[in-house]
């Protein structure tokens, strides 16, 4: 909507659309939000700092095994550290970075909705995540971390071998995660398949929000098997059940199998959306459209799927009967096609086009190295014989971090370094944008590939020392010496964007000449996000100069801006067909009032008062009934009967 | 919800191939997601009692009884049968039939005479048909 000069119609639209959308300053406003983009931000600087907490511990961990024979930490932190390290990064960082802070603020803008679907569940789901992220951390810091392993296995974790609340903490600190991590699963689905723009069918809509799909759908259905393995061990620990007790009649096994049919579709929910930044950027800066792009979508939905059907190819070392096996392994293997479809798919993309290397896309294009790398050693430990050779060693180690930092976590920086205009409406400086790329993929190849060697050399995971003789010190040396690298890049990165939020030059409307639909409104975008209801004709929609002009024109005059109250398009599931208006509740104080005595309900369970917790339980069913009570506003209702009657 | 000129200025017009029957709004949308999610909990949870069954040694552990299934059965199958009423009370109060719906939701909570049209609703209050629903 470039536009220079607003009409009197225009401006009168406009200037409805800003009263009704303001919402209050300073504090008050952040703890009362329901604006995507606000609730976007606050998920980014929560999991930012989540990021940071979980690198000081992998740091701590490397500093622990720069040479055999260390007590820079005890036993009993370490295996704090490593377990915290691994449960905040998979549950405190990645997920709430990418679907929580990428998500719920690019989401509205491609399709060209206001808001989420149920912006005040959104808020929940917020404040729910970082009750639950305080709650983990306030283990750590009373030094009653979790201790076990982010897979957490029965029997170290049962009441017999771990006493004391650590695992109490994780258990109910995740549960307490999942709650928040459901909502808003549900929210997106809902938000892409109803929200979308007039026009905006299935097939045009933006890979990004396939990818969402594809992730948010796996954590419907993948998150409950995680919270029935925490319910049944919160029995065992704080009842004394016997569910994974082998002397009772019990299974240890049973635990594995819950917690990987959660943990393996965990790993593609946590890698989707990263695909999803990859395909956001690609064409972009190759300045072409995506190749594929039906097979593209259908592979990000496909990798969803199957992911359900591998889980126990992290189990092949337990003893499982031969033929469940071999199946998880064939299934582990299906699962490389619809991977290397998109791969293939990014790389021709790249080659057919004329790419322009600037940070956003060397960021993606080191994902894709390293998502080679990990993938090739993902696919060696398919082979079930390789698998119980290199299991538990320090090879598993270097295949997922490959998998995690290289592939899911490099275009998440990416991301940041291509949005980073739009959502500020600054420059970042190219130069240092380019040196901290260049300095965090030296330091994740040196820190990680030794790992592949040292683990071939027997080098066993999750030991906080090891002897020296072994010839393990000198790749672990250099492990160590790459992990300060690494952390010296990710503080490039931060400083970078810290400096350019107050320093960096006006970047406009549309730096990069982007596709999807954010590019075409302001940066940062109004609450109101779109002035003008776009319709959109294709799956690039920033790039049909026709469509975008016609908005323009509508705007001019005063069409199509729905600026009554708080309100937004829904449109129809599969062809975008314009179906009803929907008006959304503004800010409320409910939603952090929900966390709150949620996260007392929790604390209670930990401290085995039960008869209390069932009284908070009671005050959430309170806060919302009072929820339910509270229609959505509408701030200027006269609009509705008297001045846009007669429009 | 929305006055249908607020959806004319929203360009709003049925679509050719829209759907038949009325679209799904955000709240169906977000509930079904939220029983699907209900609903793989307890398949888990049973599909662990039926692992524990088949693959433990001993299971229920020593001391503790068979679970008991026939009441809670019969509990079950009395649940599902009040769906039924419950949904003709839904048809009938979308058709707009207000007495239909009062009895079928009566005979869902088991509520006798009401369900017999002895209407022990407040004296005086007029029998008004719903507006029409803007279509």
């Amino acid at each position: 909507m470039a536009v220079d000069v607003l009409s009197p119609d225009a401006r009168r639209s406009v200037d409805r659309l800003e009263r009704v959308w303001r919402e209050p300053s300073g504090l008050v406003g952040w703890l009362t939000t329901t604006d995507h983009k606000r609730i976007g931000i606050l998920y980014f600087f929560t999991s930012l700092a989540f990021l940071g907490a979980g690198g000081v511990e992998a740091l701590l961990i490397r500093t622990q095994l720069i040479g055999p024979d260390q007590d820079v930490v005890s036993p009993e932190t370490f295996s704090q550290l490593m377990t915290m390290h691994g449960v905040t990064m998979i549950f405190l960082f990645v997920i709430p970075m990418s679907i929580g802070a990428f998500g719920n603020y690019l989401l509205p803008l491609m399709i060209g909705a206001r808001d989420m679907a149920f912006p005040r569940l959104n808020a929940v789901s917020y404040w729910i995540y970082l009750a639950a992220g305080l709650f983990l951390y306030t283990g750590l810091f009373t030094g009653n971390g979790p201790d076990a392993g982010w897979f957490d296995y029965v029997p170290l974790a049962s009441r017999e071998f771990s006493p004391g609340p650590n695992i109490d903490f994780y258990a109910l600190g995740l549960v307490f995660a999942s709650v928040a991590t459901t909502a808003s699963a549900v929210n997106v689905i809902v938000t892409i398949l109803r929200l979308r723009a007039p026009g905006m069918a299935i097939n045009r809509m933006p890979l990004f929000c396939y990818a969402m799909l594809a992730a948010n759908g796996a954590l419907v259905f993948a998150l409950p098997p995680l919270s029935a393995g925490l319910l049944l061990l919160e029995l065992d620990r704080l009842l004394g059940m016997r569910f994974f007790d082998v002397a009772a009649g019990g299974d240890t096994l049973l635990w594995q199998h819950l917690f990987w049919i959660f943990g393996h579709p965990e790993v593609y929910i946590i890698v989707l959306p990263a695909f999803g930044i990859a395909t956001s950027i690609i064409p972009t800066f190759a300045r072409r459209r995506m190749v594929a792009f039906p097979l593209v979508a259908l592979s990000e939905l496909l990798v969803a799927f199957i992911g359900f059907g591998v889980w126990a190819h992290h189990m092949f070392a337990v003893g499982l009967p031969t033929v469940n096996a071999v199946y998880y392994a064939a299934a582990s293997l299906v699962i490389v096609i619809p991977s290397a479809v998109q791969l293939f798919a990014w790389l021709t993309t790249l080659v057919t086009g004329t790419p322009r290397f600037a940070t956003p896309l060397l960021w993606i294009v080191g994902f894709i190295v390293f998502f080679i790398v990990g993938g090739l050693s993902g696919i060696m430990f398919a082979a079930i014989p390789f698998d119980q050779q290199a299991t538990d060693t320090y090879f598993v180690v270097a295949h997922f971090h490959f998998v995690i930092f290289g592939a899911a976590v490099f275009p998440l920086f990416g991301g940041m370094y291509y949005w980073f205009p739009k959502v500020t409406g600054r420059m970042y400086h190219e130069g240092v944008g380019k040196a901290s790329f260049w300095l965090t993929f030296a330091g994740t190849a040196v820190t990680f590939f030794p790992m592949h060697v040292v683990g071939l050399l027997g080098m066993p995971r999750r030991n906080y020392t090891y002897p020296s003789g072994l010839g393990w010190g000198p790749y672990n040396l250099i492990e160590s010496l790459g992990s300060y690298l690494l952390a010296a890049g990710l503080l490039l990165v931060m400083a970078n964007l810290a400096v350019s939020r107050f320093r960096g030059a006006p970047a406009g409307n549309d730096p990069w000449g982007g596709d999807t639909l954010e590019w075409v409104t302001t940066s940062p975008p109004p609450a109101y996000n779109f002035a003008v209801t776009p319709t959109v004709s294709s799956a690039y929609a920033a790039w049909d100069t026709e469509d975008r002009e016609r908005d323009a024109r509508r705007l001019q005059r005063g069409e199509r801006t729905l600026d009554g109250s708080h309100e937004t398009q829904a449109t129809s599931v599969l062809d975008g067909d314009p179906e009803e208006i929907l008006h959304m509740p503004a800010g409320s104080w409910l939603p952090i009032l929900v966390a709150v005595v949620l996260a007392a309900v929790f604390a209670m369970l930990l401290t085995q008062h039960f008869v209390v917790a069932g009284v908070f339980a009671l005050g959430v069913a309170a806060v919302v009934a009072v929820w339910h009570l509270e229609e959505p506003e509408d701030p200027e209702p006269a609009f509705v009967l008297g001045e846009r009657g007669k429009r | 919800m929305s006055g249908l000129p607020a959806a004319e200025r929203a360009g709003i017009r049925r679509g050719a191939n829209r759907a038949l029957r009325e679209p799904w709004s955000n709240g169906m949308w977000g509930m079904a997601l939220f029983l699907a999610s209900e609903a793989a909990l307890f398949g888990v949870l049973i599909a662990s009692y039926f692992y524990l069954r088949f693959d433990a040694e001993r299971w229920p552990p020593a001391g503790v009884a068979e679970p008991r299934v026939l009441v809670p059965l019969l509990l079950l199958a009395l649940l599902l049968a009040t769906g039924v009423p419950m949904v003709l009370a839904a048809a009938s109060a979308r058709s707009g039939l207000r007495g239909a719906t009062v009895r079928w939701l009566a005979v869902a909570l088991g509520d006798r005479p009401l369900a017999r049209g002895r209407a022990r609703a407040p004296g005086g209050v007029p029998r008004a048909r719903p507006p029409p629903l803007p279509r």
